[in-house]
């Protein structure tokens, strides 16, 4: 008869135990789900800034390919210690070095840099983009894209 | 008593577990709607990035597929139906600054150039030479709710002076 009284409740303990279980399970289930969709957004903010980091290194191509005899000169001037303002003047294109704000917020900054192998002989240029996108969360991620562009020094005459 | 007060219990606690499964699977689906969809935004915007310069139209909305560019409604291979819209205008002119080199100066060394070989900065303006290119990829979501997805590049036209 005691031992009857003893087990009496045992049925509750365990539902209980076994609803509080399901209900931990559950909640970390609703977590997992909810960081999976945050995956997403951070592989959107990737490409997005992948992206835009592929057209501003068109641009900066361009640019080098109307113009390189002023990046070259003035590289070796800011090495050589004689002046920095005309390779900063080189990089201070808003198109270069700027920010967007649609259809995402986002800033980057364009480098150029010589390559120092064959400087005389072949004209190696490093392009480094650097964009920072804005997720919708809030939270920066950055992207850094580089491309070589190599090309010949041809004599002026 | 006591049996049928914890099947009520286990009952109730069933109901919410029930919703959760059919919450999850509906959430993993509007996942991967959401992963082709950023998929098919990145594939397009790679296929203009690679394609003729003269050929890419422009406009504010161009839905009509050109070359290796599907725009309009795109069905995928999973049997997902997406909007691709292309935004496309020049950057107009485009100015570039530069510090112009004084090389026929008597002092000028190539190796070596001074402060005061380089003349006042100056801007190149160059005409129709890049295009600013949006893609927006837009979906449905409960048949009624639309979503979408965008991103931009930049397209530079290195073939302008023949090569």
């Amino acid at each position: 008869m005691s031992e009857n009284r003893q087990k009496r409740g045992m049925a509750l303990v365990i539902v209980l135990t076994l609803a509080t279980a399901i209900m931990i399970l559950g909640v970390s289930y609703l977590k997992t789900i909810r960081n999976q969709g945050g995956r997403n957004t951070i592989e959107l903010g990737a490409i997005q800034a992948d992206l835009l980091a592929e057209g501003i290194t068109q641009i900066a191509m361009l640019k080098f390919k109307e113009i390189p005899g002023p990046l070259y000169y003035a590289y070796i001037a800011s090495v050589k210690g004689n002046s920095s303002d005309p390779l900063k003047e080189y990089h201070s294109d808003k198109i270069l070095a700027g920010k967007v704000t649609s259809p995402f917020a986002a800033d980057y900054q364009t480098t150029y840099q010589l390559l120092p192998s064959k400087m005389y002989d072949d004209m190696n240029i490093k392009i480094s983009v650097v964009v920072t996108v804005t997720r919708p969360d809030g939270v920066a991620y950055q992207r850094n894209i580089e491309r070589t562009v190599s090309g010949v020094r041809r004599p002026a005459f | 008593m006591e049996i049928m007060l914890s099947l009520l219990i286990m009952a109730a606690a069933m109901i919410p577990i029930s919703s959760l499964m059919g919450y999850g699977g509906r959430a993993t689906s509007k996942d991967a709607r959401r992963i082709v969809a950023i998929q098919t935004l990145e594939r397009t915007l790679r296929q203009l990035l690679n394609e003729p310069f003269a050929e890419i139209p422009l406009g504010a909305a161009v839905k009509k597929s050109f070359n290796q560019v599907n725009l309009g409604t795109v069905t995928t291979p999973a049997g997902y139906e997406y909007e691709v819209e292309l935004k496309s205008r020049y950057i107009s002119p485009l100015s570039l600054s530069y510090q112009n080199v004084k090389v026929n100066l008597p002092a000028f060394k190539a190796d070596n150039p001074q402060a005061t070989d380089f003349a006042a900065a100056e801007t190149l303006s160059l005409t129709d030479c890049v295009l600013e290119l949006t893609v927006k990829v837009s979906w449905k979501e409960q048949q009624t709710l639309g979503v979408d997805v965008q991103a931009m590049t930049y397209r530079a036209n290195f073939q302008r002076r023949g090569g």
